[in-house]
């Protein structure tokens, strides 16, 4: 096993919900409860669940975007979760994220030239002249033409503004680059394109890549290893194809056997859980799932199972599936 | 094969009726500042009761318009219909009254849109909306009427205890729940066609199962014929009849979704299946793409319009305009080559 890239001990993230005329906390949002898991040196570790389980907050805390209320994040050796000032700076050069919507998170006024030079500025690297450079070196790694550098945002297809996202993400050389649903808005035919891109780019300089997103067959494809998440919390944590292969956790099961199947020949009747995933303003007691789980017990309602499991592939359950 | 063959049954019965929906040749044009662009060309298709058609292409393909062109619901006054005719069992709904149009919008035709959440009025209640639908369509009920029949149409969506729900608004409803209301909306008058412009492609998977599983039953109950567009594959494999694959705003392969699926011919339709990944794919592994982009309405390649970007195209591919050929009894393609090609040897062309 190579060395650990990052490591989430117990990381617990809320947020206060105010109201009233004093503007008080009269509840909170648990968007992350007690997770942990770590991802080793160029591995791709991928979050699925449903919108609202908490993907992105977890993502975005173990980035130190979010300070979590409790827990321990270790980088590379290091903790990081009280990092400041000029030590957080320079955390952020070894983390950084490709988002979504690329068209929402590239300022619309720069050339990709502004674009692509801006971390060195942040950070202080490299000459005027090494800069000009390094945004012609970027611009060629995501294969895109020089003379993009001129030319705004807008005038990009989604593919392509992913690619500068993409391109700014590895400017300053990260060693952990969080995927925040780089693909769901693209076409199939631009997404197989970006994801041989990731993969690509992953094998030439050995980046670790911790990815989110909601189409199981992407996640499959890109990743080593898969964490589930329902309502904050992690239920299963296994190597890709064993976890599509043997899913242990009720709700693990019923998300894969919610995909249709990409040949009219094998239609199967599809499968699915009954009602919405709870409020995380007031989740269910004891096990999260236990209110839409179809084998749940008196046990469920009132503990809440630990993440356990033997060879790599854990499961937080007290009754999980052969 | 049984679930193939048991399709194609029904599929043979229902053609032998008068078709519900029949649209032939339909061609939509925009106008822009590069003056007037053709969107849309010869669209055609025919839809039978119980039948659902799926529409699959990329964005900008022209899926949507040709949707809206279905009911005149295109951008006025940018958007028109230049030709064709929808004939909706046995009156072309193109020649009829703005009245009639209006009857046949949310009456005989129900539409869902993508996005519940732009479609459905912030500042009005889930049971004023409704209610909306019948002070259109039946205009002598009670309000008593109404509110139980509003009950009953929830109830059978599955928004659960549809009583409360009534009085809330849009945005308090969750994704899966605002695309019930939509199905609601549009089931209102018993519809015999329902339009779905990708009903599914913002819900999460399990909202999605849940959604593809209640069209399927309420067709099940109602015979409607549903037009499904969609860019996700898997969703027409699991769900559809027969399926239309566009391309720069023409169809460029028809057939029964098995065939298509099984023996795709145009290069396009095999190419966009191959670049896929599936819970089959090996992982990690290169996926193959379609080199190029899809051309821009106002710089359409002559010819084939995939001619830029198909790796078979040969010289006659720019100059000739391919026809729709037949490869069999109902399975059709645009593509001057099919014949040579051999299918599923996307793996060989690969960039």
């Amino acid at each position: 096993m190579s060395k650990v890239m990052i490591k989430a001990e117990n990381i617990v993230k809320y947020f206060p919900v105010r109201g009233g005329i004093f503007f008080r906390e009269i509840g909170r949002v648990h968007a992350v409860s007690d997770v942990s898991f770590e991802i080793a040196a160029g591995e791709t570790f991928s979050l699925v669940g449903e919108s609202g389980c908490g993907k992105t907050t977890t993502a975005r805390s173990v980035s130190r975007l979010y300070d979590i209320q409790s827990g321990k994040i270790t980088f590379d050796g290091k903790p990081i979760e009280k990092l400041k000032g000029r030590d957080l700076r320079e955390l952020r050069r070894n983390i950084q994220i490709i988002f979504q919507d690329p068209m929402d998170s590239l300022n619309p006024r720069h050339t990709v030239r502004q674009i692509l030079k801006e971390p060195f500025e942040i950070h202080g690297l490299l000459t005027r002249k090494e800069r000009e450079e390094e945004v012609l070196k970027l611009l060629d790694l995501v294969g895109l033409p020089q003379t993009a550098a001129r030319k705004f945002a807008h005038e990009f297809s989604g593919g392509q503004r992913q690619r500068i996202g993409i391109a700014r993400a590895i400017a300053l050389k990260p060693k952990l680059i969080i995927c925040d649903e780089p693909v769901s808005a693209l076409d199939v035919s631009i997404q197989s394109e970006i994801l041989n891109l990731l993969l690509q780019l992953q094998r030439e300089l050995g980046l670790t890549y911790l990815f989110i997103a909601h189409n199981l067959a992407v996640v499959r494809h890109i990743s080593d290893r898969i964490g589930v998440m329902y309502l904050g919390k992690l239920v299963e944590v296994a190597p890709a194809e064993e976890l599509y292969r043997n899913p242990r956790h009720p709700y693990t099961k019923a998300l894969l056997d919610s995909i249709p199947n990409p040949d009219p020949t094998k239609r199967k009747q599809l499968q699915t859980i009954e009602g919405e995933i709870p409020s995380p303003r007031n989740p269910p007691s004891g096990c999260r799932f236990h209110t839409r789980c179809p084998f749940a017990v008196e046990k469920c309602k009132k503990v809440d199972p630990v993440l356990t499991g033997k060879e790599g592939h854990d499961v937080a359950c007290h009754f999980p599936l052969a | 094969m049984s679930s193939a063959e048991q399709n194609k049954s029904t599929h043979i019965q229902a053609v032998a009726a008068e078709p519900l929906l029949t649209v032939k040749d339909l061609a939509v044009s925009f106008e822009t500042d590069f003056g007037r662009l053709r969107a849309v060309d010869s669209f055609s298709f025919e839809l039978s009761a119980g039948e659902t058609l799926g529409i699959v292409g990329e964005s900008g393909c022209g899926k949507s318009v040709s949707c809206m062109a279905l009911l005149d619901l295109l951008p006025k006054p940018a958007g028109q219909i230049d030709a064709g005719k929808v004939v909706l069992q046995g009156t072309d709904i193109r020649t009829i009254s703005r009245e009639e149009l209006y009857k046949v919008r949310g009456g005989e035709v129900g539409f869902i849109f993508q996005d519940p959440m732009t479609a459905l009025n912030p500042v009005k209640t889930i049971g004023k909306q409704l209610a909306e639908m019948y002070e259109l369509h039946k205009p002598g009920y009670s309000s008593e009427r109404v509110t139980s029949e509003c009950l009953e149409l929830l109830a059978r969506v599955g928004v659960p205890s549809p009583a409360a729900r009534l009085h809330v608004y849009p945005h308090q409803l969750s994704g899966g729940l605002r695309q019930r209301v939509m199905i609601a909306m549009a089931l209102t008058c018993k519809p015999k066609v329902l339009i779905a412009d990708e009903p599914t492609t913002a819900l999460d998977a399990t909202i999605q199962a849940q959604i593809l599983l209640l069209l399927q039953d309420l067709q099940k109950e109602t015979n409607m014929g549903i037009v499904m567009v969609t860019h996700d594959l898997a969703v027409v494999a699991q769900q559809c009849d027969s399926v239309l694959v566009m391309y720069a705003g023409r169809v460029v392969e028809e057939g029964p979704v098995e065939e298509i699926f099984a023996n795709p011919k145009h290069p396009y339709t095999q190419m966009l299946m191959a670049s896929m990944p599936t819970l089959d794919t090996p992982t990690k592994s290169e996926l193959p793409t379609i080199p190029g982009r899809v051309p821009s309405l106002y710089a359409m390649p002559s010819g084939c319009r995939f001619n830029n970007r198909c790796p078979y195209a040969q010289m006659n591919c720019v100059s000739l305009s391919p026809e729709f050929e037949k490869v069999n009894a109902d399975h059709r393609v645009r593509c001057l080559h099919h014949a040579e090609l051999k299918p599923r040897n996307i793996e060989e062309v690969k960039i």
